[in-house]
């Protein structure tokens, strides 16, 4: 071993050191050792150790952010429209969940966004292979709502709301599937008021007659 | 005639209130359907139209279909 140590060069006692100079110098050594790993004391449960600087032995104990989905609200469709209020800002995009939902009829199924009745919306859709769009709208489209529940005939939708909590223009994407249907599109939002409120419904004085919707927060 | 029900979900309470629409939102809802109306039945205008295209060059929709790129 070489002295100084390699490589963080700790000084040790030399050789010719006399004996009674070793308490000073394992001291030196001792205190040098200590200095180096000051970084790695403290810290808690669960924190991971990150450079704090590009410097050697500089660190700094992190908590590392949580990513995934978190689950803010459950709820079953019912009514002419359902509504999820309050929803929690304090992540960066929604992700909605609708499952095997069913109306009374066949119809439109549409959303609004922060109760918002207004001529506010613009859709670009495709329903199966057949483009529509439009803007100016008091609702935004999804596809046709279903008329029966199951893995088939159920009306499934996934719908993202990116940056929904930011103080800007919103856009929002999904994808429908229903029976041999397939819709898929993009609506955008002539506002720029947070998201707070998600609501769903039906077209043409029909009702929802049961499937859930989730909310998840995702980070 | 009753109005329709609606349910509304507070998801930091967790509370879930079903009621009749209000006047108010009954009006709007009424003129919603009334836009959507319109707005299928021009969606279905576009769908005949395409149809009588297609029946004019006797071609069935998965054959147009291949003569997109």
């Amino acid at each position: 071993m070489s002295n100084p140590t390699t490589p963080f060069g700790w000084q040790m006692p030399e050789n010719t050191d006399l004996v009674t100079d070793l308490p000073a110098d394992f001291e030196v050594f001792g205190q040098a050792v200590a200095t180096s790993m000051a970084d790695l004391l403290g810290g808690t449960t669960g924190q991971v150790l990150a450079k704090a600087s590009n410097t050697d032995m500089d660190f700094t104990f992190t908590t590392l952010a949580s990513g995934g989905m978190t689950l803010l609200s459950t709820t079953t469709l019912t009514g002419a429209s359902t509504t999820v209020s309050s929803i929690n800002q304090t992540y960066k995009n929604l992700q909605i969940m609708v499952v095997n939902a069913y109306s009374s009829g066949a119809n439109n199924d549409y959303f609004q966004l922060n109760g918002d009745t207004g001529s506010n919306y613009g859709f670009r859709l495709n329903s199966d292979g057949v483009d529509d769009h439009g803007s100016g709208v008091a609702t935004a489209y999804f596809g046709v709502m279903g008329t029966s529940q199951g893995y088939y005939a159920g009306t499934y939708i996934s719908i993202t709301i990116p940056r929904y909590s930011e103080t800007e223009y919103k856009m929002t994407n999904f994808i429908q599937t229903q029976g041999n249907s397939f819709y898929l599109g993009s609506n955008t939002w002539n506002n720029t008021a947070a998201i707070t409120s998600f609501t769903i419904g039906v077209t043409n004085s029909q009702t929802m007659s049961g499937g859930t919707m989730y909310i998840y927060g995702v980070k | 005639m009753s109005r329709p029900m609606i349910r509304i979900h507070d998801s930091e309470k967790d509370q879930i209130i079903d009621r009749e629409m209000s006047v108010a939102e009954f009006k709007i809802y009424e003129a919603t359907d009334e836009a959507n109306l319109l707005k299928e039945a021009k969606a279905e205008a576009k769908a005949a139209q395409r149809q009588a295209i297609l029946n004019k060059l006797g071609l069935t929709a998965d054959e147009a279909q291949l003569l997109i790129l």
